[in-house]
């Protein structure tokens, strides 16, 4: 009898280690995304039209941009929905991803404690703000997870003519020598933290600190209004066109790795520079304010 | 396999360059790691003693739910100190989230039931007669205790170091308590998850032969101490 | 009286282990506690050693009535040392394990190196020292153990079985610390031993236990025996083998009955006395002033017979023998 029980709870255990049998008959699609699209919540808006459009349904992994492209890069995913447009062409040149199609954009935006110790409540110079920052050694909280924001977050810095530490890290690959670099202004472990982790991660964490950050409007809105107790934060700094944060949707090109779904991955890149999708971003708002703004009908501006 | 190799060789880059921001979160996993299991065998060694020697309603019961404690996920750990210390928490005031005081809080509630549990079972393997013995020589109670604790130091000093070793590998507390801030509360372990979520696998593991290498390390510093208690 | 006893009882999950009417044991005596497995003597000693508390009764010690419930015991023991049935020391050197009682009671360091060095000489183990406590055999350990209970300077010292499972070495070795202790130090010495040969080797005083009460004699010659009717006030204890012995005693039903070995008579002829049976000689072991014979009447019989008698009586092993148990040589059991 204990033999038989043994036998159940192994075989059943083997089904569930066998991928693809539990939905084998389905049609999943596997997208990366940044942390920031998924707390926006427009992708659980959008999505679900997709799938009952195409009956595709898709999987999303949200991560920082680094993360995701480099799922992208070893074909854990067919399609790769990312804000960092340098690095995306970078994808797309490299031959990774097949082609890049421009989606929508946000805007980023400069967050800050009420009492604003830096003063820099109403700037419309995003560098110049940070300067303030800087130079009066407020707490700033960087995402410092070589994401789409903090990769942003760099350029605004480089733009501000303070000196940058660069720091760099060495990896070996393929026995050769890689360097990584990010770059930072003086005052690591001071007054600037890097914490390395997700968009709402770092929301909280300024919070609790009472600290500075710079967030996509789209999560900081979801943050501030979507939930009892609001976020104890403000927009201090807004309106810059260096804080201007397009979004791109790049499949996995089959030549790289043949086994993703491109031609699933195609279509949903297709459906979602198509009239429709494009209405429905544009319709979507985040307690009240548009949080999206579509590329292609830019007349919805 | 070349993965692994590209790992171990970063790895020994890594620890080869000696570099001060590398430094930093080796000494700061090191520092949050270490107090925590100070402070852990304060409270446990002596709860564990008091447990195993004495006779009271529920003792059982409590036993049982010590060894339920051990499988105490890091991220439940986190979430109840988090309600607490969170600026909209009771302790909100005292500004600890995000500190390594914060982890360190964290990490004691995680190993103060192993610290104690695995003190009940070394004390409770200690032969009946050094209390008998201890006693009929003369000892008061605390002389006695000392004595018994003395007999029971290998079984201790195993506890003492389980704990060490669930401390410094684990990674929920530090990130949600620590919060993963470069220079304050960045630990080897959040480190790892960091370069993971930012696609440098390579770096990841490396991190992680850093980490065992390590914790090698101090096993062997315990061991050495060990021999030497070993009269 | 160095202890007394009233109905001292000890129970341990409902079971009676020790039931003492009475007792006292005088000072500065070498006192046996005898018995076999079981008959309370573990129990008696850690009372003795105020280790543990009687579940009820009372008890002196030098004349001073024991509160067991107070905080009293703590001085007490600084009086009292107990050396256990295989005695466990702590897992350090030698010395420091004779050193351990000298620290506890802050003896001045360098006084206490003095004492260990010659406690170790009069255990005869001065050359192990600086040997590891756990390393050692099980009599060097008992020998040790003797020395770290000397270290306490005590008025009374218990030994719980020292000389089982040690080699005949060591037990010469333990038997004349015994007795060198009792002599030299003035220490009263109370052990316990099932080895009767030793009891009568260097005790001045014999105990007996029985199933944790005190019985008159040894518990050797015991046998589990059915109680018949005879003429008030007499009764037949019927042994197993069909042995009928004449006793006189209230109990009923199944018992078990003690003979003492001392008053057995042996004889070469029969006689219609009570109680006589014939019987083969079988063993003899020559016992310091005595001689112990083993007698086969169907069962084996253990009768002790002064030496001066014995010889008297010419007697060889395969001999036919009679045997005379008197009245007083039988005790009843419960």
């Amino acid at each position: 009898m204990q033999r038989q029980i043994l036998w159940i709870i192994t075989v059943t255990m083997g089904l569930f280690m066998i991928p693809g049998i539990a939905n084998a008959t389905e049609n999943v699609l596997k997208m990366a995304t940044t942390t920031s699209t998924e707390n926006s919540g427009l992708l659980d808006m959008l999505l679900p039209h997709f799938t009952e459009e195409t009956g595709i349904r898709v999987k999303v992994f949200a991560k920082g941009t680094g993360a995701a492209i480099r799922d992208g890069m070893d074909g854990n995913v067919d399609i790769v929905f990312v804000h960092a447009k340098d690095r995306e062409e970078r994808f797309v040149a490299d031959g990774y991803g097949a082609y890049r199609l421009g989606v929508m954009h946000n805007d980023f935006v400069i967050l800050g404690p009420f009492t604003d110790p830096a003063e820099i409540k109403g700037m419309h110079d995003a560098p110049m703000a940070l300067k303030k920052i800087a130079e009066k050694g407020a707490a700033f909280v960087s995402r410092g997870d070589d994401s789409g924001t903090h990769t942003k977050e760099q350029s605004l810095w480089k733009a501000t003519g303070l000196p940058l530490k660069t720091e760099t890290v060495q990896i070996v690959k393929n026995l050769k020598k890689h360097s990584f670099s990010s770059q930072h202004p003086e005052g690591l472990g001071q007054w600037y933290h890097s914490i390395g982790q997700g968009m709402g991660k770092a929301l909280t964490y300024a919070e609790e600190k009472q600290a500075y950050t710079m967030a996509d409007r789209g999560t900081y809105l979801k943050y501030k209004f979507g939930r009892k107790g609001g976020l104890d934060l403000e927009i201090l700094c807004q309106g810059d066109n260096r804080l201007f944060n397009p979004y791109g949707i790049i499949p996995v090109d089959p030549k790289k790795h043949p086994h993703v779904k491109f031609q699933w991955a195609d279509r949903l890149a297709n459906w979602l520079v198509s009239p429709k999708a494009q209405h429905l971003i544009a319709q979507y708002k985040i307690e009240g304010q548009q949080a999206f703004f579509p590329d292609v009908i830019s007349t919805l501006k | 396999m070349d993965f692994f190799i590209d790992s171990f060789l970063s790895a020994a880059s890594l620890i080869w360059s000696m570099d001060p921001e590398f430094l930093v979160v080796v000494y700061v996993s090191l520092k949050v790691s270490s107090t925590s299991t100070l402070i852990a065998s304060i409270v446990g060694v002596p709860t564990g003693f008091l447990i195993a020697f004495t006779e009271f309603r529920g003792r059982r019961l409590l036993i049982t739910i010590l060894n339920t404690l051990l499988s105490l996920p890091t991220v439940v750990v986190g979430l109840f100190v988090y309600a607490f210390i969170s600026r909209r928490g009771v302790f909100g005031v005292y500004d600890l989230l995000y500190t390594q005081k914060a982890m360190v809080i964290g990490q004691v509630i995680l190993i103060v039931p192993i610290v104690t549990t695995f003190t009940i079972a070394a004390i409770s393997r200690i032969d009946e007669r050094y209390r008998k013995t201890a006693l009929t020589l003369g000892a008061n109670l605390l002389q006695t205790a000392w004595l018994i604790l003395r007999e029971a130091r290998f079984g201790i000093a195993a506890a003492i170091i389980a704990a060490f070793g669930r401390v410094i590998a684990e990674v929920g507390i530090s990130m949600m308590l620590g919060g993963n801030a470069k220079g304050f509360t960045r630990t080897m372990t959040t480190a790892m998850a960091l370069e993971y979520d930012k696609g440098l696998f390579v770096l990841s593991v490396a991190l992680g032969i850093v980490l065992l290498t390590v914790s090698f390390a101090v096993n062997l510093f315990f061991n050495y101490f060990q021999g030497k208690a070993r009269v | 009286m160095l202890y007394a006893m009233k109905n001292v009882k000890k129970r341990y999950e409902g079971r009676t282990v020790l039931d003492l009417e009475a007792l006292s044991l005088g000072k500065g005596k070498i006192l046996v506690l005898q018995g076999p497995n079981g008959a309370g003597k573990t129990t008696l000693l850690e009372i003795m050693a105020f280790l543990s508390s009687p579940t009820s009764g009372e008890m002196w010690f030098d004349g001073r009535k024991v509160d067991f419930t107070g905080n009293s015991l703590m001085g007490l023991r600084q009086k009292v040392v107990l050396v256990q049935q295989h005695a466990i020391l702590f897992t350090t050197t030698v010395s420091r394990n004779v050193e351990l009682p000298l620290r506890i009671r802050k003896t001045p360091k360098r006084a206490r190196k003095q004492i260990v060095e010659d406690l170790l000489n009069l255990v005869g183990m001065e050359a192990l020292g600086d040997a590891r406590a756990h390393r050692l055999s099980g009599g060097e350990t008992q020998r040790v153990a003797i020395a770290q209970a000397l270290a306490c300077y005590p008025e009374v010292i218990l030994l719980d079985e020292p000389t089982a499972n040690v080699d005949v070495e060591n037990q010469m070795a333990i038997e004349r610390t015994i007795r060198d202790i009792n002599r030299t130090k003035g220490i009263s010495v109370i052990f316990t031993t099932h080895d009767m040969i030793q009891a009568s080797r260097i005790a001045e005083e014999t105990v007996f236990l029985f199933e944790g009460k005190k019985a008159r004699s040894t518990y050797e010659n015991i046998f589990s025996a059915h109680m018949e009717l005879d003429e008030d006030p007499w009764k037949y204890s019927v042994l197993q083998n069909g042995l009928r012995l004449r006793v006189q005693s209230e109990k009923l039903g199944r018992v078990r009955i003690c003979i003492d070995p001392r008053a057995v008579r042996l004889s070469r002829s029969g006689s219609s006395e009570d109680n006589t049976f014939q019987g083969r000689l079988v063993q003899l072991a020559d016992e310091e002033n005595r001689v112990r014979a083993h007698v086969d009447v169907g069962m084996l019989l253990s009768v002790l017979v002064p030496k001066d008698v014995f010889s008297g009586m010419d007697l060889g092993v395969g001999d036919p023998v009679w045997i005379t148990c008197p009245a007083e040589s039988i005790e009843v059991l419960g």
